[in-house]
């Protein structure tokens, strides 16, 4: 945790009533001012003569780094996380997901181009094969071939160190021994041996501590585990979801696996999705089932979970629908309308903007249940469409469209 | 550096049930640690439908690879899952007409069981009113009921109180709520050791990171000494995860994989973020993510 200006005020004489209370030595017209300023880092701890030593040393604690950044390619950043939990912030860099390749594989070509040729899209986002982890005698011909396929090369001749151990213990000594080397781009990988998943992740578990609770140098660096090709896909499926959850910021799969890739880089859109922003869905009409133009019309707000739930029953119904889905700042029904981000003109607006009526000859339109009491409100707004008051749950929606 | 430095420190650890003579719960650290003691392996159930329809999604018919109910019953009781889970996935009309024949499955079928079980109900609060307290009657024996709610826990807690069951109370993924909803069901009866919570999360893919931290919560405010949160917590993944279509559809373009495989990954990817939040039991539907999950979890190699 970084100091907030009140903690570091209580150290400042003026918090005291002490001598040098405001003396302005420092620059700043109080000692509040200063506080505030050395907070945001805007100001130096040596310009005041009246820090105590606990106070400098709070600070130069405060001012390490949690876990370093480190460039895997122009475009790729991994480590620089500072929580242990993702409700307490978020988490910063996405866990890259890499695939182990060898330089003298005689189906070198096909798998890069593979590897390469794989990308899909969810929620609005593509996701593609971060990195190879290249091995073998060919690396450098290899590796121009990968990075010219837009993806990074994880390798012994990348421009960031590699230190290899299989334990929290002496993977602490082999990253301090590179730092006294004067090494400062560092990956830690811990070597998956034959230990247990369980062992893995205590290590990791560990060496986050370190890095985001203590500060301590030698493991504040991103870690690597590539998982044994002893492994079936499935097992290899559950290990990485495990270690995408607990502390790895680099995984490298020993196969290239479709349904693996799809599936992991869906946990890894879920986990790094700030906890703080709720996540959004477009606000516009969405399609179900191909309908035609006397499909009905649920209107909800753009809440992603919100969106998913009804979605998802309307996927799952023997006809077509339409779902207009509002701008109303990821927030659920009740929240968006509490905050007046639901209004009965907004509404109308959208359907407007959205030129539903020219899509379709129904004038119905289903409010969520949940908003009952903003039919007569809404009908007021749109008095070209009958507002039909619809169900609370989504999981009702399909008997209550049934029921006509 | 030592260690004990970075050593994680709790006031109160996770409360501690059997059932039979399984141990659920009673963990004194985030998952896979064993700081301060001794920690139990999370636990694998297996849930199958008690009436096979289609509803039930055809992916998994063929990695179950049985015609009935009752063959499915036998294969989850001989597979590597520590619980066997069955939903009894009734509706408000055929309820009624199916009570016997429910009090009859319990007394021929689901007494053979060799392995500890889940009976649970219909998520239908009417269904669940009617049904829960007949299976917490006649279960053949101790077993864990699932689940009762804020609008259901008023009638379903004292029937599962009376015969000694573990109750599942299930919150709408919110730490308050839950909280509240172990209080209300204490008051009512229920003894704190006999409840799970169920935060009602969301499958992979489908607010499945609400339900994560919502659990990762609940496990802090446990760990700093919260006793009406320290019950062990249930995650019924398996239904979230078919829920989903990626899970069961074959209709995603190549790029999404092949579709019998992404069906076991989309559950056991859910249940591994599930169990890495702190979730105790995840109750899964495919066989081929209990192998898997097992496997892994117990560190034996394919």
């Amino acid at each position: 945790m970084n100091l907030t200006g009140m903690q570091i005020f209580k150290y400042l004489p003026g918090a005291k009533k002490a001598e040098g209370t405001n003396c302005k030595q420092c620059g700043c017209p109080t000692c509040m001012a200063y506080a505030l300023k050395l907070a945001k880092k805007q100001a130096n701890i040596e310009q005041c003569p009246h820090i105590p030593q606990e106070l400098k040393e709070k600070f130069a604690q405060s001012s390490k780094i949690q876990q370093h950044e480190i460039k895997l390619s122009e475009t790729l950043i991994t480590g620089g996380e500072n929580v242990m939990y993702r409700h307490d912030k978020t988490f910063v860099n996405r866990t890259v997901i890499a695939i182990a390749l060898d330089s003298d594989d005689k189906d070198f070509d096909k798998k890069l181009e593979q590897i390469s040729h794989y990308e899909i899209e969810r929620i609005g986002e593509k996701f593609k094969v971060d990195a190879v982890y290249l091995t073998g005698s060919n690396i450098e011909n290899a590796a121009q071939k990968i990075e010219s396929a837009g993806i990074a090369v994880i390798s012994k001749i990348s421009p960031y160190k590699i230190v290899s151990a299989a334990d929290f213990e002496s993977l602490e000594k082999a990253s301090m021994q590179a730092l006294e080397q004067g090494e400062k781009d560092i990956i830690l990988e811990l070597e998956y041996k034959k230990n247990q998943l369980k062992n893995i992740v205590q290590e990791l578990t560990f060496i986050r501590r370190a890095a985001i609770i203590k500060r301590h140098e030698p493991l504040t660096y991103p870690v690597m585990v590539k998982l044994p090709s002893d492994m079936d896909i499935f097992q290899l499926s559950a290990a990485a979801s495990i270690l995408l959850c607990r502390y790895a910021n680099i995984i490298v799969l020993p196969v290239f696996d479709r349904a693996l890739l799809s599936t992991i880089f869906t946990l890894r859109q879920n986990i790094y999705t700030n906890p703080q922003k709720p996540l959004q869905v477009e606000a516009k009409v969405y399609e179900f089932n191909e309908p035609d133009k006397n499909a009905p019309i649920l209107l909800t707000t753009n809440f992603a979970l919100t969106y998913f739930a009804v979605a998802g029953e309307l996927e799952s119904l023997p006809f077509g629908s339409y779902l207009v889905v509002t701008p109303s700042d990821g927030m659920s029904v009740l929240t968006a309308w509490s905050a007046d981000k639901f209004t009965a003109e907004l509404v109308a607006r959208s359907v407007k903007n959205f030129g539903l009526a020219q899509k379709v000859d129904t004038r119905k339109i289903i409010i969520p249940g949940l908003l009952a009491h903003m039919k007569d409100e809404l009908q007021e707004a749109m008095p070209e469409w009958q507002i039909i008051t619809g169900t609370i749950e989504a999981c009702q929606i399909p008997e209550f469209l049934k029921q006509g | 550096m030592n260690k004990s430095d970075i050593h994680f420190a709790i006031k109160e650890k996770i409360r501690e049930t059997k059932l039979v003579n399984l141990k659920i719960g009673g963990v004194s650290a985030r998952s896979f640690m064993e700081e301060n003691e001794n920690n139990a392996q999370p636990l694998i159930a297996i849930e199958i439908p008690y009436i096979l329809d289609n509803t039930y999604p055809e992916v998994l018919k063929e990695q179950w690879d049985c015609l009935t109910q009752e063959q499915m019953l036998t294969k989850a009781d001989k597979s590597n899952a520590d619980i066997i889970s069955i939903k009894f996935n009734l509706t408000e009309e055929n309820i009624d007409n199916n009570i016997e024949k429910i009090k009859d499955f319990l007394k021929n079928k689901v007494s053979k069981l060799t392995k500890p079980f889940i009976l649970r109900g219909a998520n239908n609060d009417p269904v669940d009113l009617k049904l829960l307290p007949i299976l917490a009657e006649f279960a053949p024996k101790e077993c864990i009921i699932s689940f009762a709610q804020e609008s259901t826990y008023e009638q379903i807690v004292p029937a599962a109180a009376k015969y000694n069951h573990i109750l599942v109370l299930r919150s709408p993924i919110d730490i308050n709520l839950a909280k509240e909803l172990n209080i209300l069901s204490i008051d009512k009866g229920m003894q704190p050791d006999r409840i799970l919570i169920d935060p009602d999360m969301g499958g992979l893919g489908y607010g499945l990171d609400y339900g994560y931290s919502i659990i990762e919560k609940i496990r802090q405010a446990a760990f700093d000494g919260d006793t009406m949160l320290n019950m062990p917590i249930i995650a019924f993944i398996g239904e979230e995860s078919y829920r989903a279509k990626e899970a069961k559809s074959d209709t995603f373009c190549e790029q999404w994989g092949d579709y019998k495989e992404r069906a076991a990954m989309w559950e056991i990817s859910g249940a591994s973020a599930m169990i890495s939040a702190g979730a105790d039991i995840v109750v899964l539907w495919n066989p081929t993510s209990v192998e898997a999950m097992q496997k892994v979890l117990k560190g034996e190699k394919s």
